[in-house]
C-alpha cells in the first residue's frame, strides 16, 4: 500500500507543486498588499466599493486587515482550483483504467479496493497538506509583512476557514473517486464532476442574489461554506462540517461498492 | 493429466447481448505449455482477464493452481506472472525503477541472479534500465514487460501476445526461456497468440477459441496427424466414373480431366481406387498447421 501511495505522489508531484507554489504566492502577495492598504488606513474604504448583493460574501473580509487576509480561503478561483485539483487527483483509477497500468497492478496479490483506499490517501492528504500549508505561509505572511497595531485573523476563524475548504475539496475529491469507480476515462471523471462542481458554485452564487432560487441552493455544497459568514462569526460549522463530512464518506462508499463490483 | 495448473469451468462472460466468451471448459496441466489460439475479438482476452479476476464472469468458475479466481484471487494472482497484450508503462519512470516498483507490489521479492540472468536474455542494459519509459521502442516495453512476468519465477505465466514487437532475436530468446521453463517441468505457460509459427515452436498443446467458444483443444502432434493431404489427379483423357466412396477421402473440386481431393490417412486406398483410370500426373501436397488452424477457426483454406 505504501508503494502505491507513494508511486501516486511522485505521479502527481509536479502539479502539487505548482498550485502549491501558485497558492503561497498569492498568499504573500495578499497579506503584502493588505498590509499596504492598512498602512494608508483605507481598508474600511473598500467595504464601501463592494455592491450590496456582494457584502454577504465578501463585503466582511474587507473590513479589517485580520480579516482581508483571509480570503484566500474563501476567493472563488483559488476555492474552485483546490476543488479541481482534489477532483483532478482523486480520477486517479480511472486513470489507471484507461492507460492499462491496472491490470498491471492488480494482476499481483492487490486487493481492488487498495486502489482505492490509495487515492483517498493520496487526495485527502494532499489536500490536507495544501490547505494547512496555506495557514502556515499566511502565519509567515503576517509575521513577515503584518503592519504594527493591526489585529491578525482569529485563530478560531483560520481553523474554520481550513477545515471548510478542506472538507468542501474532500467532498468534491470524493465524488470523482466515486465517478471514477466507473468511467473507463479519466477525462470522463473529471469532465462530469468538474463541471458539476462549477454549476453547483454558480447556483449558490445566484442563490444569494436571486431568493427563489435559496431553497434549491442547500443541495449545493458550496452553500455550505461562505467565507463571509464564517468571518462574521454567523456561520452554523458545526452543521456545515457535518453535511459535507456525510457527502464525502457517501461518495467513497460508493467508490468502493462501484471500484469492486466493476469490470476493469 | 497432471494436476490441473489452470482449470476453467463452463465460463462465460456477456456485455449485454455481446458474447465475451460462453461455456469455456479447459484444463491446463502443470508444467505444460499451451497456446490460447482464436481470432481478434474471440475471447482470448477475456478469458485471461477473468483469470486475473480483471473481469467478472456472468457464470462458470476459473482457478489457478488450485485457488478461484474470483473467490481466492489475491492466492491465484501470487502464483501468476502475467504480460499483457499491450504494455502499460509509467512514462516517467526509468526501466530500474518500474522494474522496482513492480517487485515492491509483487509476491516475493525477485533473486539478483534472476534478473542479472533476464537482462542478458533479453538484451537489456544497465544503459536502458536508466533511461526514462516514456523514451523506450515498442519493443523495449515488450521486453520489459517479458522480465517483470518472469523475474518472480511464478509458477503459473500468462502472456497475451508475447512475442508481438519482439525482433527475431528476442522471439528467439523467448521461446529459449520457454523452452526452459518447460523442461524445468515447474512452470506452466498459458500464451495467447496470433502467430502461428510461434505456438508451433513453443507449445504442446492448443485450443481454439472462435466467437468466444472453444472450439478444439489438440497437442500438436494431433493437429498434424489430423491434418489432410491435398492430392491433385490429372487426367489423360475425360473421366466421367463416379468419386470412390471411401473413409476418409474427401472431392474438393472435380472436372472432366482433374480432381482434387482431401486426404485423412494413408494414400493406398485412394491408389487402389484409381486404378484402370487413364492418371496422367498427381500432386500430393501436405497441409500446414497453419492451413489446420484457420480451417478449424472457419477460416479460408487454401
Amino acid at each position: 500500500m505504501i508503494a502505491l501511495v507513494l508511486r501516486s505522489f511522485n505521479r502527481a508531484a509536479r502539479p502539487l507543486a505548482a498550485v502549491a507554489v501558485l497558492l503561497m504566492a498569492f498568499q504573500l502577495t495578499l497579506v503584502a498588499a493588505a498590509a499596504a492598504i492598512a498602512a494608508e488606513r483605507d481598508i474600511a474604504s473598500l467595504a464601501q466599493l463592494v455592491p450590496g448583493f456582494m457584502q454577504p460574501l465578501i463585503g466582511v473580509a474587507l473590513l479589517t486587515f485580520g480579516s482581508m487576509t483571509t480570503i484566500t480561503f474563501f476567493d472563488a478561483l483559488l476555492v474552485m482550483l483546490i476543488v479541481q485539483l482534489a477532483v483532478y487527483l482523486a480520477s486517479e483509477p480511472a486513470g489507471d483504467v484507461e492507460s492499462g497500468l491496472v491490470d498491471l497492478l492488480l494482476a499481483r496479490p492487490v486487493p481492488r479496493h487498495w486502489l482505492v483506499t490509495r487515492t483517498l490517501v493520496f487526495m485527502a492528504s494532499s489536500i490536507a497538506s495544501l490547505v494547512v500549508m496555506m495557514a502556515l505561509t499566511l502565519w509567515i505572511a503576517l509575521v513577515m509583512f503584518g503592519p504594527d497595531g493591526e489585529a491578525w485573523p482569529a485563530p478560531r476563524v483560520v481553523v474554520s476557514m481550513v477545515g471548510h475548504l478542506t472538507l468542501i475539496a474532500w467532498c468534491f475529491g470524493a465524488v470523482s473517486l466515486a465517478a471514477s469507480g466507473w468511467a473507463r476515462r479519466r477525462g470522463s471523471a473529471i469532465t462530469a464532476v468538474g463541471v458539476t462542481a462549477v454549476a453547483l458554485y454558480l447556483l449558490d452564487f445566484l442563490a444569494t442574489l436571486w431568493r427563489p432560487l435559496r431553497g434549491v441552493a442547500v443541495v449545493s455544497p458550496f452553500h455550505y461554506f461562505r467565507g463571509g459568514e464564517i468571518l462574521a462569526g454567523t456561520a452554523n460549522t458545526t452543521r456545515d462540517l457535518a453535511v459535507l463530512g456525510t457527502i464525502t464518506i457517501a461518495a467513497v462508499a460508493v467508490a468502493y461498492v462501484a471500484f469492486r463490483r466493476r469490470d476493469l | 493429466m497432471p494436476h490441473a495448473a489452470i482449470s476453467i469451468e463452463a465460463l462465460t462472460k456477456y456485455y449485454g447481448a455481446v458474447v465475451g466468451v460462453e461455456a469455456l471448459t479447459l484444463d491446463v496441466a502443470q508444467g505444460e505449455v499451451f497456446g490460447f489460439l482464436g481470432a481478434n475479438g474471440a475471447g482470448k482476452t477475456t478469458t485471461i482477464r477473468m483469470l486475473l479476476d480483471l473481469v467478472r464472469p456472468t457464470s462458470g468458475r476459473a482457478s489457478v493452481a488450485g485457488f478461484d479466481c474470483q473467490r481466492q484471487g489475491l492466492e491465484a494472482r501470487a502464483r501468476i506472472g502475467y504480460l499483457p497484450g499491450e504494455m502499460p508503462i509509467y512514462p516517467e519512470l526509468t526501466g530500474a525503477t518500474y522494474l522496482s516498483f513492480l517487485a515492491s507490489i509483487g509476491p516475493r521479492a525477485p533473486a539478483r541472479a534472476r534478473m542479472d540472468d533476464l537482462f542478458r536474455r533479453f538484451d537489456v542494459s544497465d544503459l536502458d534500465l536508466k533511461r526514462r519509459m516514456r523514451d523506450y521502442s515498442h519493443g523495449m516495453k515488450r521486453k520489459l514487460g517479458l522480465i517483470q512476468a518472469l523475474m518472480t519465477d511464478p509458477p503459473v505465466l500468462i502472456l497475451d501476445e508475447p512475442t508481438s514487437g519482439l525482433d527475431p532475436l528476442m522471439i528467439e530468446a523467448f521461446s529459449e526461456t520457454v523452452d526452459e521453463l518447460a523442461r524445468a517441468g515447474r512452470t506452466t505457460v498459458f500464451m495467447s497468440s496470433h502467430i502461428l509459427s510461434e505456438v508451433d515452436r513453443v507449445c504442446e498443446r492448443i485450443g481454439l477459441v472462435r466467437h468466444g467458444r472453444l472450439v478444439a483443444v489438440r497437442t500438436l502432434a494431433e493437429m498434424r496427424s489430423e491434418a489432410p493431404r491435398r492430392v491433385t489427379i490429372h487426367f489423360s483423357r475425360p473421366v466421367c466414373s463416379d468419386v470412390p466412396a471411401i473413409d476418409g477421402i474427401v472431392m474438393v473440386a472435380r472436372e472432366a480431366q482433374q480432381w482434387v481431393v482431401d486426404v485423412r490417412g494413408p494414400l493406398g486406398a485412394l491408389v487402389a481406387a484409381l486404378a484402370g483410370l487413364p492418371i496422367a500426373d498427381m500432386r500430393v501436397e501436405t497441409f500446414t498447421l497453419d492451413d489446420t488452424i484457420l480451417r478449424l477457426l472457419g477460416g479460408h483454406t487454401r
